[in-house]
């Protein structure tokens, strides 16, 4: 048996025997079945892909202040996008087959509540898009069902409506993006082969900070992030033969950004504005406005329709990298663009459900559609939809134009 | 002839002075009794609740639920946090809302699948929530009703209590229904509630195993909401209920939501 296999073993089994500490334990988890169909035959990846998921969870209450929760994540695909396991703090370049999640201790009292261990952040008040969502690296082997990754971390929040939120992360981490011969890989121009992520020193950390506030019905943040950007970068180097190898780097950054969100009339107003200042990169200001709002008993008595509707865009204050050559740059890829994300669904307990989000790029006139269909039974929920991606070969989407398909997800919570 | 004409102007005078004092004697007591009812209900200034939830559709299928909530009463407004513990599709969903007396109001959600909280607005409060046949508007005005907004008439007394119809006072008023009526017992129990909209009743609620403790605050421990718009019947059995002196402020935060506790 392999040495890390040993030691992600040793970690969940040391987690579960502490179980007999705790005043109480909570349990559960979810089984999904991803599938997907694509339309067009391509040389990469494959045209049918499937992957079956395990996220069970178990948290331990040891105290009123005190509890410790791991959410481990067990994964297998037909495409072998998943390689090792849990061996290291830090994340890999590649999804693993068994890794966790999120895994930490929790202390908490009155205004103060301190975690350590790898946590998953979200800072972000818009959808999506956010100049404040930082901390953690991203999966993008599916470029369209991203997820973020979990980073090793001590974080502090002070206070209760106004609070003070602070972040350390002590190693880099980086994100996950498609490889060659992967099915999401983007396709570059003739005799430019993308290499192998080149990331920085484990060593570099990355720290945080937000301060949010509800002020006359309104919540406001402000946040600060110091570290490296989650979405890579590419540098060009030459070879020895005619080709050009495109490898993506990590730049350093800092982030200020500021967040509201107001809800009146009945329509909740989102925005965000943020500065990123990254060295040897492009400085630019980057900001999402949006307003959303739920509707219900339009045609039914108990039926409802979510609307979300986000405009983004950023504005350059530094160009060092031309646009065209930073296509993964998955941070930047929606620029002056309009998100729409909608639901309706039948009935007040949810069972059905229509749905169809996406966006469109007026800068690129590349565009993402996602229309679905999904039906909820007791613990069983399965959505079935279609993902429709449009532009020219030199825009973000258009990139992925050959990667059309209808998919199919099926998840069981236990 | 002169002083014939006074006199009866002044009658009439009196006459419309006195109908119109009791008119608005009768509207301050059925007000002053839903207050009553209300401020005896908010005697305890914190809550914890563990509720089941059992929703029957109208095809026999049922669906049990369970959640944890927690109240704060204070007299600038009301908080409540709500966690869904079951099913396990649910758990992760919860909801805050801060209950103000004068204004909207506020609501944040937490979705399962995400790890941060929303704030959002629904709309006119007439969505139905979490699956169950209250709306809204309902889980909020039964910790607190907004008296203001409402003009409250007696359709009945006698000595075991009284039956309250409450109106909206103006079209300006959100609320989901055309007039509530209360059915409040001799101890300002609130024993039932009809919802009418469109001229006819929408659901009834009736409040069941009540206690009172000497202050006379007063609970149901097990409430029945029959849907007849949506032909369905939700139960909310009271599992447990504690009267704490002090609750953390951090409950009603939305950091809270996003802890694993509860």
């Amino acid at each position: 048996m392999r040495n890390w296999l040993r030691l992600y073993i040793f970690l969940v089994s040391l987690f579960i025997s502490q179980s007999i500490w705790a005043v109480e334990i909570e349990h559960g988890g979810k089984v999904s079945v991803f599938n997907s169909l694509y339309f067009t035959n391509k040389e990469q990846g494959e045209d049918v892909f499937s992957e079956i998921r395990f996220q069970p969870y178990l948290t331990l209450f040891f105290s009123d202040s005190v509890l410790a929760h791991l959410e481990t994540d067990l994964r297998l695909d037909t495409a072998g996008y998943t390689q090792g396991y849990f061996d290291d703090v830090t994340s890999e370049t590649e999804r693993r087959v068994a890794d966790i999640k999120e895994g930490y201790a929790e202390y908490a009292k009155e205004r103060l509540r301190l975690r350590v261990g790898k946590q998953i952040f979200d800072w972000s008040v818009a959808d999506t898009v956010s100049p404040s969502d930082n901390l953690n690296p991203r999966d993008w082997t599916d470029v369209i069902k991203w997820e973020r990754i979990g980073i090793p971390a001590v974080s502090a929040r002070y206070g209760y409506d106004s609070y003070c939120e602070i972040v350390w992360a002590p190693f880099f981490n980086s994100s996950i993006i498609p490889k060659e011969g992967w099915r999401w890989q983007k396709e570059l121009a003739r005799g430019i082969i993308q290499a192998e992520q080149d990331l920085p020193d484990r060593h570099q950390g990355q720290i945080a900070a937000r301060f949010g506030m509800v002020w006359h019905q309104t919540d406001l943040s402000l946040s600060y992030y110091r570290g490296y950007n989650f979405s890579p970068t590419v540098e060009f180097q030459p070879t020895l033969t005619r080709e050009i190898l495109a490898v993506p780097i990590y730049r350093k950054l800092q982030a200020y950004s500021a967040g509201i969100a107001k809800s009146a009339s009945g329509f909740t107003f989102r925005g965000e504005i943020g500065y990123i200042n990254q060295r040897n990169g492009d400085d630019f200001t980057q900001y999402v406005i949006g307003v959303d709002r739920i509707w219900d008993a339009i045609f039914q008595p108990a039926d409802s329709l979510y609307l979300l509707v986000q405009y983004t865009d950023e504005v350059e204050t530094e160009n060092i990298t031309s646009h065209e050559i930073d296509l993964l740059n998955f941070r930047r890829a929606l620029s002056k663009a309009v998100m729409l994300k909608s639901e309706y669904s039948f009935n007040n307990q949810e069972t059905w459900k229509l749905k169809l989000e996406g966006f469109y790029n007026f800068r690129d006139k590349d565009s993402y559609f996602e229309p679905a269909v999904a039906y909820r039974y007791d613990n069983w929920e399965t959505e079935l939809g279609l993902g429709i991606a449009s532009g020219s070969n030199s825009s973000f989407m258009g990139g992925y134009d050959q990667n059309d398909r209808i998919f199919l997800i099926i998840t069981r919570s236990f | 002839m002169k002083a014939k004409i006074a006199c009866i102007v002044i009658y009439l005078v009196i006459l419309f002075s006195l109908s119109n004092f009791q008119a608005i004697a009768s509207q301050l007591e059925a007000r002053q009794i839903i207050t009553r009812s209300f401020d005896l209900y908010r005697l305890a200034p914190y809550e914890t609740e563990e509720i089941g939830v059992t929703v029957v559709e109208d095809n026999g299928r049922t669906q049990e639920k369970k959640i944890v909530r927690w109240l704060k009463y204070s007299n600038g407004g009301d908080k409540l946090t709500v966690k869904f513990v079951e099913p396990e599709i649910d758990k992760g969903l919860g909801l805050l809302i801060w209950h103000h007396h004068n204004s909207d109001d506020e609501q944040w959600l937490k979705l399962p699948s995400l790890h941060k909280v929303m704030r959002l607005q629904f709309s006119n409060q007439t969505k139905f929530f979490g699956g169950t046949d209250f709306t809204f508007e309902d889980i909020s005005q039964l910790a607190g009703e907004k008296v203001e907004n409402f003009v409250y008439s007696f359709i009945r007394k006698d000595d075991t209590g009284w039956v309250i119809k409450a109106t909206p006072k103006s079209p300006a008023t959100k609320t989901r229904y055309d007039y509530r009526m209360f059915w409040v017992n001799s101890n300002f129990v609130i024993s039932r509630i009809e919802y009418y909209s469109y001229g006819q009743v929408e659901k009834t609620q009736r409040n069941s195993e009540i206690t009172i403790d000497k202050n006379g605050l007063w609970r149901s421990n097990r409430i029945e909401v029959d849907n007849k718009l949506l032909d369905r019947k939700t139960v909310m059995t009271v599992v447990k209920r504690d009267f704490p002196t002090k609750l953390s402020e951090r409950i009603f935060t939305t950091g809270f939501l996003t802890s694993e506790r509860r």
